[in-house]
């Protein structure tokens, strides 16, 4: 984790680990990855050594639709640190492929946040990474993100 | 009570609270760890020469300059008695004291204290450090354990609807009572508070506002544990360990709080309590974490006094006040009481003083254990003789328990 040195503070940037490199190296390139096992086909977030339903290593890299729904959030006041501006909003996403993830919302008034919208990805470039937003869903899920791959495409 | 009891042979002697307050940082936590572990000792008719295991939190003060991980610290408290330990705790809180009772049960260890010392907790632009978990999936969000408390406690909502929301007000209106009357709490004379006054405060992290969440103080404490052989000359009525259990289920902050992870999240404590051979109607004091409002909703239906979604019903019942049917967090809890950075050992400390009838509150008689049971000056628990216990787990419930009973 690195924070800027001088000027306003930066929020934590997020520092990848051998683990985690394809995932971030996919933001990067605006596609969201999860990893799915081979063998039974179940998706894991947050990256994992091992399949949690096989307990083998047989979990690969895919992209992932980028697709959701907001199963609950938080606006939050009490900013974590002079980083953060207040009131943004925390939220956990139901991705499509069925994992929670941990994110924020972005492109949403806080006080028309629901649990239960659907929400799409939003990528930001922060130089080292880029972070994964999400808000409210746009269109079909075919057409967003713009770039990702079919659901489940292997990642070489 | 079981006939196979495995804590039978095993007694809390001894426990010290050292002051708890915003800001005692011309002390190290060091100084306060060793300040609560005279008293704990001192409490028990004890002294260092009887200690063989030492499970141990301090913020700083080490030398060596190293602070972490914990697990190095009893080595340094070796060193600093000049006697080796012969038992190493894997954890802290109950988990430890649970692993400790075994330990002396079977011989490993005599006498063994718990200690912890917490000082300098508060960045002056920042939430306290350790609701920052640096991982690299939850940093960048602007999560902290607040905002996890509250993705769980929103979605409880949605679920079970509005009667959690003032489930969790009436909760945190006990809770901070009871530290009203209490005059070691850091909020100590603040009170009394109601449910309404809980919503009106300050917004946090929704939904929870201020007075749902823990004060971050400074503090020390300990709790000294023996052997059922040693404790007959100690000075204060030993308490004894009924059962206990403890149940992890996934990396709390580094994973997202998402509800009912474990299908059957209360089988553990069902279980545990099955062991000690106690049902909920025996249980007389409950001392929840209570780390935020929403987890001790929580825990009311992890540990079966509820069913689940019923919590916010039980609470509103008033249930957790003095004159209710489980007085709860009676010292007034990590809200109010102390959370000086691992809170772990309070609960435990205020379950054995509820125990011993040893309350200290606005009762003209309260240090002769006489208490007037009035709840506008009182938070003893008529002739409690069973207390049960928690420590935290994730933000969606669990975690650790103990009963404990004189």
């Amino acid at each position: 984790m690195t924070t800027t040195a001088g000027g306003p503070p930066a929020r934590p940037i997020p520092t990848p680990s051998p683990l985690s490199r394809p995932f971030w190296e996919g933001t990067k390139q605006g596609v969201l990855r999860l990893q799915q096992c081979t063998r039974c086909g179940g998706f894991e977030w947050t990256p994992q050594m091992a399949c949690s339903r096989c307990l083998e290593e047989t979990l690969q890299w895919v992209t992932a639709t980028g697709r959701g729904s907001v199963y609950s959030y938080s606006v939050v006041h009490r900013p974590q640190g002079p980083a953060f501006v207040p009131p943004y909003v925390v939220a956990i996403v139901t991705l499509a492929e069925g994992p929670h993830m941990l994110s924020d919302l972005v492109d949403v008034a806080p006080e028309d946040v629901r649990i239960g919208m659907d929400v799409e990805v939003a990528f930001e470039d922060v130089g080292e990474v880029a972070l994964y937003h999400f808000r409210p869903a746009r269109g079909p899920a075919t057409t967003v993100p713009t770039g990702a791959a079919p659901r489940g495409e292997v990642i070489p | 009570m079981s006939a196979n009891d495995p804590f039978d042979a095993v007694r809390i002697v001894g426990v010290h609270t050292t002051e708890q307050s915003r800001d005692l940082s011309h002390r190290s936590g060091f100084s306060l760890a060793l300040e609560a572990v005279h008293g704990a000792l001192a409490d028990a008719g004890m002294d260092v020469s009887d200690v063989d295991g030492i499970a141990s939190w301090v913020t700083e003060g080490w030398p060596y300059g190293v602070d972490e991980p914990v697990l190095y610290q009893p080595t340094f408290w070796a060193r600093q008695l000049r006697r080796p330990l012969r038992w190493v705790p894997v954890a802290w809180g109950i988990p430890a004291m649970l692993d400790a009772a075994g330990a002396i049960a079977n011989g490993l260890a005599s006498t063994v204290v718990l200690v912890v010392g917490g000082s300098r907790a508060r960045p002056a632009d920042a939430t306290a450090s350790w609701t920052r978990p640096p991982d690299e999936f939850t940093a960048w969000t602007g999560s902290y354990t607040a905002v996890q408390f509250a993705l769980a406690a929103q979605r409880y909502i949605h679920e079970y609807g509005p009667t959690g929301l003032e489930g969790m007000a009436e909760a945190a209106a006990t809770i901070r009572t009871f530290g009203h009357l209490n005059p070691d709490a850091v909020y100590a004379g603040r009170g009394p508070f109601t449910a309404e006054d809980v919503l009106r405060s300050r917004p946090v992290a929704s939904p929870l506002t201020l007075l749902m969440c823990s004060v971050v103080s400074d503090g020390g404490c300990a709790i000294v544990m023996t052997h059922r052989d040693r404790a007959r000359d100690t000075r204060r009525t030993p308490i004894r360990i009924l059962g206990g259990g403890n149940q992890q289920p996934y990396p709390a902050y580094f994973e997202p709080p998402v509800l009912h992870y474990v299908p059957d999240e209360g089988a553990f404590a069902r279980e545990g309590l099955a062991r000690a051979g106690i049902r909920h109607d025996d249980i007389d004091v409950v001392e929840f974490y209570d780390h935020f409002a929403s987890g001790v909703l929580m825990q009311y239906e992890t540990y079966g006094f509820c069913g689940r979604g019923e919590a916010g019903e039980f609470v509103k019942s008033g249930v957790m006040r003095l004159d209710g049917r489980y007085p709860t967090c009676t010292d007034g809890g990590n809200l109010s009481f102390s959370h000086n950075g691992n809170p772990t050992l309070f609960r435990p400390i205020e379950a054995v003083r509820q125990l011993r009838g040893d309350v200290r509150d606005g009762c003209p008689g309260w240090d002769r254990g006489e208490h007037t049971h009035d709840p506008s000056l009182c938070r003893a628990v008529r002739d409690a003789q069973v207390a049960f216990v928690t420590n935290a787990g994730p933000p969606t419930g669990g975690g650790s328990f103990m009963v404990l009973a004189r």
